[in-house]
């Protein structure tokens, strides 16, 4: 029900917010550009007033009972593992700008691993040394792909 | 088309061609037996890579992939009962239990047979069928696109979810994305908020790694890390007979032709065939009662059913652009990388490449086959890897393929907001298949309904006076009007259920 009107409330805003912010959003372009194929705002105006319906039809149908059941995925088995998971994904995309792609792939797979419930440390030891040694490998050296200078170093 | 074949056949005839199709069919392989790791994920991490590779090189490789990872679900499916991807879901059903008999090498031979034989054949009719389809859509125009994107989107909303609106929700929010950046005809800038990053639009591969693989990974941590699992062993000598392959023929044929049909259509991919296969299967045995308890047609059926879809959902998304399921929809996006723009034009300007890559899909098939046969003796080792120490690897693989798309470090923000948001659809029980295929989809739909209304004076009318466009229009609005009248009576049901429970409570 909740995650109903959530899809819902998602979709009946992003529709309304473009439209009331169609100006900002779209160079200065306003509602009368509607029907009008040559302004940039035509297909902007045609999603958004597509958001707008069937968003509204969601949050009815939500509060009418009538949604259908969120099911299978709805609800979050392992709260707190998933937050530590999410939580390090951002560390980790903070981590590769300030110490840089390798050794922050290394804490990444060390720290998700023990995370995930891994404890077997010589094989984690050797996954964090292993795979940032294949991306350098594979990416810096075969496909020349240059990952960020560390900040720190 | 028999000199586009031969031209096809002299294009991927090198060294090349041939072991970057090899090493795809057995990553496919080894990735897709992993539990946990679906195809469209395997497809999505290693599609960054092809981006360095000439398109005879780049594009074998994730074609092998994709065949390697939908063949390879069966192994788990069938050593320990847990499906490598979703579209082997269907052959745990009989494989296990042939498995726990001590026939685990048999089942596992006749799951690689269909899924070649399936493959193969599908393979056959995407040949034959996808040049003078182009033939006929190069007749198609401004009109007639904007009505076949519609429903293309609108049949993948409608198939991919429990509901038509949600999934509807789905493809105009990807769309919404889609028009971010510069308006193709005046280049004004659209929706980019005063970031300059993202004047270009939304970059299509880190969302897809996001979509599919980060999020994946997020679902995969709630699930509980540490279990015990009976494996079967594949020690046994148990083999197939030609006697017993030749009784499962009219299985194959029939999951083959499912197969075919189902992956044509936009939106239902593999997962839904293996199903629709093993379904089929049982009603037209003579053993309909050994299905679930270690029937050989079921396994074949599924499996043949599955593996026809590969080839066939690449006929809409070469002939009109339209992806056939999400690993095409990603497929699309390696296209475009490697400035192959699908659809029917596709087949005058590339000709050589199109039959180089058909050429490439018969020869993964004898490499599937070949390989397939020798490995079988060790996957049983491969699905025992982890879980908890292969999700961090994967997640490292997805930032550095992540920026490796244009060496832009906002490439990397994008795949992470993909991946939260992949998250929180899922949890919504909201489809991602409609999101990416609006996303993909977005700027052409919006040039051909803006052509089509500059042609017609911005009448509407244009729709509906030319004939394709028309024929069309009946064809879209009569899909459209089944799928809500699908909805109105699943809900009708429901409600009747629910009105029926407290009475039967009472009682």
């Amino acid at each position: 029900m909740k995650a109903n009107a959530a899809v819902g409330v998602v979709s009946l805003l992003t529709g309304v917010g473009t439209l009331a912010f169609l100006p900002q959003v779209v160079s200065g372009e306003t509602l009368s550009a509607i029907g009008d194929p040559y302004s940039p705002a035509f297909f902007p105006i045609f999603i958004s007033a597509l958001l707008i319906v069937c968003g509204s039809v969601m949050i009815v149908s939500t509060l009418m009972g009538h949604a259908p059941q969120v099911s299978g995925e709805g609800e979050i088995e392992a709260p707190l593992r998933v937050s530590a998971t999410a939580g390090f994904i951002v560390v980790y995309t903070v981590l590769i700008q300030w110490i840089g792609m390798l050794i922050a792939s290394a804490v990444c797979i060390a720290g998700l691993a023990y995370i995930l419930g891994f404890r077997r440390n010589v094989i984690i030891l050797l996954a964090a040394v292993i795979v940032p040694a294949l991306i350098y490998v594979l990416f810096e050296r075969m496909l020349y792909v240059v990952f960020p200078e560390p900040k720190i170093f | 088309m028999v000199d586009n074949f031969l031209q096809g056949v002299a294009a991927m005839a090198n060294f090349w061609s041939i072991s970057a199709a090899l090493l795809g069919l057995v990553s496919g392989i080894v990735i897709g037996a992993l539990p946990g790791l679906t195809a469209t994920m395997t497809v999505a991490v290693l599609t960054p890579f092809t981006f360095f590779m000439a398109p005879l090189i780049g594009l074998p490789f994730l074609l092998g992939v994709y065949k390697g990872a939908i063949y390879a679900g069966s192994i788990p499916a069938i050593l320990i009962n847990t499906p490598g991807t979703a579209a082997a879901a269907a052959t745990t059903l009989d494989g296990h239990v042939l498995a726990r008999e001590g026939q685990a090498r048999k089942a596992l031979l006749v799951s690689l047979y269909s899924s070649v034989i399936g493959d193969m054949l599908a393979t056959i009719v995407l040949i034959a069928v996808t040049a003078p389809l182009a033939a006929i859509a190069i007749m198609f125009t401004s009109p007639e696109f904007t009505i076949l994107f519609l429903f293309a989107l609108t049949m993948i909303a409608g198939v991919s979810g429990n509901s038509l609106t949600k999934g509807l929700i789905a493809a105009a929010l990807g769309a919404w994305f889609g028009s971010i950046g510069l308006d193709p005809m005046s280049g004004m800038q659209r929706l980019t908020f005063g970031y300059a990053e993202l004047t270009g639009g939304i970059a299509l591969v880190p969302v897809l790694i996001g979509m599919f693989a980060l999020s994946e990974i997020l679902i995969q941590s709630e699930k509980s890390v540490v279990r015990s699992i009976a494996a079967a062993g594949v020690d046994d000598a148990s083999g197939v007979s030609k006697k017993e392959m030749k009784s499962l023929m009219p299985t194959i044929l029939r999951s083959t032709g499912l197969g075919i049909i189902l992956g044509a259509l936009p939106g239902l991919g593999a997962e839904i065939a293996c199903w629709l296969s093993y379904a089929a299967a049982r009603r037209h045995s003579k053993n309909p009662e050994k299905f679930g308890k270690g029937s050989l047609e079921g396994v074949a059926a599924a499996e043949s059913g599955n593996n026809a879809t590969v080839p066939a959902t690449l006929i809409p998304m070469l002939v009109f652009g339209i992806p056939g399921d999400t690993v095409t929809a990603v497929l699309l996006g390696a296209f475009m990388a490697q400035g192959l723009l699908a659809g029917p034009l596709l087949f005058q300007q590339h000709g050589d490449t199109i039959y180089g890559l058909f050429c490439v899909l018969l020869l993964t098939n004898v490499m599937l086959l070949v390989f397939g046969y020798w490995a079988i003796q060790y996957l049983r080792r491969i699905v025992f890897i982890p879980r908890s120490i292969l999700l961090p690897c994967v997640t490292v693989f997805c930032f550095a393929g992540s920026y490796a798309v244009s060496s832009d470090f906002f490439d990397v923000f994008v795949m992470v907001g993909g991946g939260a948001a992949g998250y929180l659809m899922r949890k919504a029980d909201m489809p991602i298949p409609p999101f990416v295929i609006g996303l993909l989809l977005a700027p052409r739909l919006e040039n051909a309904m803006r052509q089509s209304l500059l042609f017609g004076d911005g009448s509407l009318s244009i729709f509906v006076t030319r004939p394709i466009s028309a024929g069309l229009l009946a064809i879209f609005v009569a899909s459209l009007g089944f799928l809500v009248w699908r909805s109105f009576r699943a809900r009708q049901i429901k409600d009747a259920t629910v009105t029926e429970q407290p009475h039967d409570a009472a009682r």
